[in-house]
């Protein structure tokens, strides 16, 4: 095997083994091992495996690893601890919860850095670490995503008195 | 659990604020994002995957995060993260050794030059080449002159040669043959900004560490490196904090094989050196360690460099595989 061929394999495949890894891990340093762990694994099978069935196999690969993370006894003790376990049904309130959720103008990336700041108080390096993005992306993210509530405040306002109106009129107080 | 707070949010208003803790209050007892795509991956454990699907199915936040980060589409890849990962990639590979029916990219390298060669036939050039470099090095240490730099391999110096009141070396590793990924190569010399940008064309300079330093420097960029160790020891003790005074003095002392007093110096030196350095000061830190039998502590130096980016990656790599091969 030359190892030009090998890094020629890797600079291919690595982004999308290595966007895999993220979603599956959940942050960026696990994600890291993973990717170089399926890698070391298509280095030791270069010569018996059919290059045609790449990315997949690196994938499988990846998979199987996080597989194992997880059901680490530690690690998978501390996340069922974390999972709340009675469920109740929470439907969508008015307010700063339905326009996180709702708001056309926030884009995937912008809600999921709100509610990781918002909801879950992670720092703009924790949010940067889980999706793997720099803290400066991130900021900016947070930012826009800030500017936008800003404007709409006074709307979001409205719209929570108007809600509080609306059910005190149902229920008779009015 | 507590909220960081950025800067830009000390702007906002305190309803606003007051809304974010209620919402914090609500769902902040909801799992780690990680899990929630995780769970759709299908890696999760049986129990905790029923957890999470059975929140996911209450949570209306939690719904719109699984689905917002299963959209997200990430920026491609950095170069340095891409590189970074490759080094681990190496490291591994390093750490296996040579795969089974082949050789390691350091042994393929010198069975290429030697192949045809009987065994007799490669004994008697070692031997000769040998020779010559000694004679070559002995020869250049006496004369001053411009000599071109050399690519050493380190064969031991006889001990007539040493400079009066030198210590004897101790030798713990064997010197590396030509191709060995260990082979000590002269670093060009590289000034701090400070001592160029000051001394440079002022004679009555604030700053006289440069100066003495590109003076000491002299008998290196010959060559000489007896001479030029005795200049940098006095320099080096003269200005403690001038990192390059004992960078330099380390590498004269490989060249001397005095390979313990090259380990002390270039571990002194390495968190004193300017950042373009730093890297090559941990590669012949790891040279000094690795030739005073003392592979443990020169692992982790060649490991780090193996991973980082760089000119010192690729050959950090192969010491550590030669290194695994020799073991």
């Amino acid at each position: 095997m030359e190892m030009a061929d090998f890094e020629a394999t890797y600079r291919a495949h690595v982004d999308a083994v290595f966007r895999y890894a993220l979603k599956i891990a959940g942050n960026r340093e696990l994600a890291e091992d993973i990717t170089s762990e399926a890698f070391l694994e298509l280095y030791r099978n270069w010569g018996s495996l059919d290059l045609g069935r790449l990315p997949a196999w690196l994938f499988t690969v990846a998979k199987n690893r996080a597989v194992d993370y997880w059901r680490k006894t530690a690690v998978e003790r501390r996340f069922v601890e974390s999972v709340p376990a009675a469920q109740t049904t929470a439907a969508i309130e008015p307010g700063l919860e339905s326009w996180i959720l709702e708001e056309p103008a926030l884009k995937p990336i912008h809600r999921v850095c709100l509610v990781m700041h918002f909801v879950h108080g992670m720092s703009r390096a924790e949010i940067g670490q889980r999706v793997g993005l720099s803290e400066v992306q991130v900021k900016g993210h947070l930012q826009y995503g800030l500017q936008l509530l800003r404007k709409a405040w006074n709307s979001i306002q409205a719209g929570v008195r108007h809600g509080d109106e609306s059910g005190a009129r149902r229920s008779g107080a009015l | 659990m507590g909220m960081n707070r950025e800067p830009d949010e000390v702007e906002l208003s305190s309803d606003i604020r007051h809304a974010a803790a209620e919402l914090r209050d609500r769902f902040g007892g909801c799992p780690e994002p990680a899990l929630l795509l995780a769970s759709g991956a299908g890696v999760l454990p049986a129990d905790l995957n029923t957890r999470v699907i059975a929140h996911l199915e209450n949570c209306s936040v939690c719904k719109s995060m699984a689905q917002d980060l299963a959209d997200l589409h990430e920026a491609p890849m950095p170069e340095q993260d891409r590189m970074k990962v490759w080094g681990q990639i190496r490291v591994g590979i390093a750490a296996e050794g040579p795969r089974e029916g082949e050789s390691s990219f350091a042994r393929r390298r010198w069975q290429s030059i030697f192949r045809p060669l009987t065994i007799a036939a490669a004994a008697t050039a070692v031997i000769l080449i040998s020779i010559s470099v000694m004679v070559g090095v002995k020869l250049r240490r006496g004369s001053p002159g411009g000599h071109e730099s050399a690519v050493l391999n380190g064969i031991p110096e006889p001990a007539a040669s040493q400079p009066v009141g030198q210590a004897s070396p101790e030798q713990s590793n064997p010197s590396p043959s030509a191709g060995s990924a260990f082979r000590l190569e002269k670093a060009p010399v590289r000034l701090p900004a400070s001592a160029v940008m000051v001394w440079r064309g002022q004679a009555d300079s604030g700053n006289p560490q440069g100066k003495e330093l590109e003076e000491a420097l002299a008998p290196y960029r010959a060559d000489n490196y007896a001479e030029a160790e005795q200049r940098l020891e006095r320099v080096a003790r003269k200005y403690p904090r001038l990192g390059e005074a004992r960078f330099y003095l380390g590498i004269c002392q490989l060249f001397l094989n005095q390979n313990q007093e090259a380990a002390a110096n270039l571990k002194m030196g390495r968190s004193l050196v300017q950042k373009q350095l730093a890297a090559a000061a941990d590669w012949y830190l790891a040279l000094a360690y690795h030739r005073s039998g003392q592979d443990s502590e020169a692992r982790p130096l060649l490991e780090k460099l193996c991973r980082a980016a760089g000119k010192n990656s690729a050959r950090a790599c192969a010491a550590l595989s030669e290194s695994s091969t020799a073991q």
